[in-house]
């Protein structure tokens, strides 16, 4: 391959894998950021739900009339914040951009199966992204039913002032974003199936590319129900339908003239991606961590093949749990019995990842960076998150739970922790391969401990807000007299979760600064043995300059000590040990 | 992936022809699950509800569902000879192909204006939403395989015998655009029977 001269073609309009991969973490931040200030929207509100905020007024006049939020914008904000971080963050972020930048290259390829395709990818999701941002200032306002857009909020245009053209463009976004992720995961399949370099067995790939070709098998299958979702719900706003529209719905006093469909219906199609979805997110998070914990403990994964076969069957088995979303929706229980047996089932193979990313500690020599704490982290966001699910999934139990800020603190330990800890490991680790320096260390434990403990402070403390009796979505609590016990817990997560934000900040001044002045370093500051530890720093156009050629596991450490305590697998030579 | 052409050509262009199969198969993978999506809704729609009121369709609908499985019988037939080198068969056979296909389109224009004089839209009845939505979008998907054809036959036109490079272009287009257009053609069969059978 002859590398593009241009800056245009080389930075731009690239189809090397890593610009795009670069593309998408950038993007994804970019998103991060809006997200991120929308839930400190939501946070300051529902802390000090009675205090006026003249800045915020002059900032945002429709959503702040008089200094208070407006209850419509409050549900706006919760739609997008969700939208963005679960979509546009962490799957731009981590999938797509970190699935580009490492599958190549870790399965010794010059490039993705189609880098055209690849292109396309970004750049669609690209407009995606600005077309979901764009309808904060439509007519309306955002969307405002949930990010997952239940009907008849979102399929009547009248319901709520969201439910209008900020639904629509809600919808045009999402189904851009559908076709964009797709490119990226056909890419990723066929990459792994048919890039791989001689002697990269099935076997011999890292933790990571195994996690990313699941998950991209996953959002192969899964994302198509949303799209006929989408599509459905489109004809109901717009040409008349019924497909999600129960008949005899009074909205505003009036009798709703189209009718006979099923709301259910929607929250089928919609979950049957949507648990799926968080699988896609987290599989990646899990995946990576293995490889991180690897090069931290200085010795192999503890049972790779069985943590391999873990995460295929929980990718199986994460196909058809999606009913424990639906427990309070009237569904029959038979099919309550049925979702909760497969979603306990679910916790074995989970369990079993779990136990693995212990036992890789176990005797291991822990040399601790910023990369490796945030693993560790990880490990421990999973194993209280999970703790959590075990209640959830038990209909019995989550007819309780449901739609409480329970639920709220069980999802963002998970999707918030596992998979945002999963994002700040790959990228304190793989930021010296991306740009030849090392992100600024003191910063990055600063970044650690405060992001660690304060997440600990948030989503715990939303747990009991739970128990207590506090639904989701709600705009204030104050109304009700049972929950004015809940006020000072909610005043102290507002205020731990402007710290997080805040330490939030210095992640991103780190990053920024450290791409231009961060510490200079060799090829393979961590002494890690994948195959891009065995390229320049950042790699070149087409990766290697011969196709490489692998000759054992990835995780041959060796916890003795000393300088030459792993050996990469592009070398030669020497005892191969049997794997697991 | 190993015909005459491609073989001639080394391993690099085997992988990229290997590669091209590969991700329309992937691709076929996600089309499945969408119009598995739409079917359990189907299902999901008309058992649940009292509104269901099934349309009545033309009956050369049938007639056409003959003519797009024929169709994929004569593209099938010109992939062979493609492969076999026989390049003025495949002409012939793709150009019967490209014949059949219009004929489809012809017959699905003529079945959605049969319908709208009857008086049925989109949203006159469940039914009639699921009718017209699932055929345009097998419409939509059929577009796809049609452009692919119509790349494939214009390189068929221009091939030269015995020019490996020549033969690969015009055949690749074919041999992946038959994948997706077998594909479509079971697909149709399917929802003929889905949306008449079990209305
Ligand atoms: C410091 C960080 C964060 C804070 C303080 C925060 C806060 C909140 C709050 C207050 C809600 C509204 C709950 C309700 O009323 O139902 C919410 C919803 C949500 N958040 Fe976060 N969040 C954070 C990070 C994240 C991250 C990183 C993700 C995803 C990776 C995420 C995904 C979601 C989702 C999916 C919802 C549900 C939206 C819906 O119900 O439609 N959040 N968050
Ligand atoms: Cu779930």
């Amino acid at each position: 391959m002859s590398e593009p001269q241009s800056f245009l073609r080389k930075y731009i309009f690239s189809l090397d894998h890593k610009i795009i991969g670069i593309q998408y973490i950038v993007t994804g931040f970019a998103m991060a950021i809006v997200g991120g200030l929308l839930s400190l929207l939501i946070r300051l509100q529902l802390g000090w739900p009675t205090v006026m905020w003249p800045i915020l007024e002059t900032l945002m006049p429709n959503a702040y009339q008089s200094g208070v939020m407006a209850p419509e914008f409050y549900l706006a904000a919760v739609t997008m914040h969700g939208t963005i971080m679960a979509f546009f963050f962490i799957s731009y972020v981590l999938v797509s951009g970190f699935g580009n930048y490492l599958v190549p290259l870790q399965v010794g390829a010059k490039d993705m199966a189609f880098p055209l395709l690849n292109m396309l990818s970004y750049w669609i999701g690209l407009v995606s992204a600005l077309v979901m941002i764009m309808a904060f200032f439509v007519e309306g306002g955002a969307a405002a039913a949930g990010w997952t857009a239940y009907p008849p909020l979102s399929a009547l245009p009248g319901a709520v002032p969201g439910s209008g053209l900020g639904q629509s463009v809600w919808l045009l976004s999402m189904a851009l974003f559908i076709v964009s992720f797709t490119m990226t995961s056909l890419n990723v399949v066929a990459t792994v199936f048919s890039m791989r370099a001689k002697g990269m067995s099935m076997m011999r790939m890292p933790m990571t590319v195994w996690s990313f070709f699941i998950a991209s098998v996953m959002g192969l299958l899964a994302f198509p129900a949303l799209t006929a979702g989408a599509i459905m719900l489109l004809f109901d706003r717009h040409a008349g339908t019924a497909f999600f529209l129960p008949a005899g719905l009074i909205i505003g006093g009036n009798l709703v003239e189209v009718g006979g469909g099923s709301p259910l219906l929607w929250q089928h199609l919609f979950w049957f991606l949507g648990h799926p979805e968080v699988y896609v997110l987290i599989l990646p998070a899990l995946g990576i961590n293995f490889d991180i914990l690897a090069a931290f403990t200085r010795k192999p994964i503890f049972g790779y093949r069985i943590a391999v076969w873990s995460l295929i069957l929980s990718g199986f088995l994460g196909m058809i749990v999606w009913g424990h979303h639906m427990f309070v929706s009237g569904m029959s229980p038979f099919s309550g019995e049925y979702f909760s047996l497969s979603t306990l089932l679910i916790t074995i193979p989970m369990a079993v990842v779990g136990v693995c990313m212990l036992g890789s500690l176990w005797g291991g020599r822990l040399k601790m960076a910023t990369p490796g704490l945030f693993a560790l982290g990880l490990i421990s966001m999973f194993g209280t998150g999970g703790f959590g699910g075990l209640f959830l999934g038990n209909a019995t139990a989550d007819i309780q739970l449901h739609d409480t800020y329970f639920v709220v603190g069980h999802f963002h330990l998970m999707i918030g922790g596992v998979t945002v800890f999963g994002t700040f490991a790959a990228i304190y680790f793989w930021f010296p391969k991306m740009f030849g320096r090392l992100m600024n260390e003191t910063l990055g434990r600063v970044h650690f401990w405060i992001t660690t403990i304060g997440y600990y402070l948030i989503f715990l403390t939303q747990h009991f807000v739970g128990l207590q009796g506090a639904p989701r979505r709600y705009y204030a609590f104050g109304s009700y007299e049972y929950l004015e016990q809940t006020a000072t817990s909610n005043e102290f997560i507002s205020i731990a979760a402007m710290v997080v934000g805040a330490a939030q900040a210095m992640f991103i001044f780190n990053f920024v600064w450290s791409m231009f002045r961060g510490k200079v370093t060799d090829t393979n500051p961590w002494r890690a043995t994948t195959l891009e530890w065995s390229l320049p720093s950042p790699p070149p156009h087409g990766n290697f300059a011969t196709p490489p050629v692998v000759h054992r596991w990835p995780y041959e450490y060796s916890p003795d000590g000393g300088e030459n305590d792993f050996a990469g697998q592009q070398v030669d030579g020497g005892n191969v040990p049997v794997t697991a | 992936m190993n015909h005459a052409a491609t073989s001639q050509l080394g391993p690099d262009v085997a992988q990229r022809d290997f590669q091209l199969h590969l991700g329309m198969g992937i691709f076929l993978g996600t089309v499945t699950m969408l119009f598995g999506a739409f079917s359990s809704a189907y299902i999901v729609r008309g058992s649940t509800s009292q509104d269901w009121q099934a349309i009545q369709l033309p009956s050369f609908l049938w007639l056409n569902t003959l003519v797009i499985v024929i169709s994929s019988i004569s593209l099938e037939l010109a992939r062979r000879a493609g492969k076999a080198g026989d390049w003025r068969r495949a002409g012939i056979w793709l150009g019967t192909t490209l014949v059949l296909a219009m004929l489809f389109f012809g017959g699905q224009l003529a079945a959605w204006e049969w319908l709208w004089a009857a008086g049925i839209s989109v949203p006159s009845t469940p039914h009639s939403s699921f009718f017209f939505i699932l055929t345009g979008l097998h419409a939509v998907h059929l577009l796809a395989g049609l452009a692919l054809l119509g790349v494939a036959g214009a390189r068929v036109m221009r091939v030269s015998a015995n020019d490996p490079v020549s033969e690969r272009r015009a055949f690749l287009p074919m041999s992946v655009g038959a994948m997706l257009w077998h594909f479509l053609a079971a697909l149709w069969v399917y929802l003929i029977i889905m949306l008449t059978l079990f209305a």
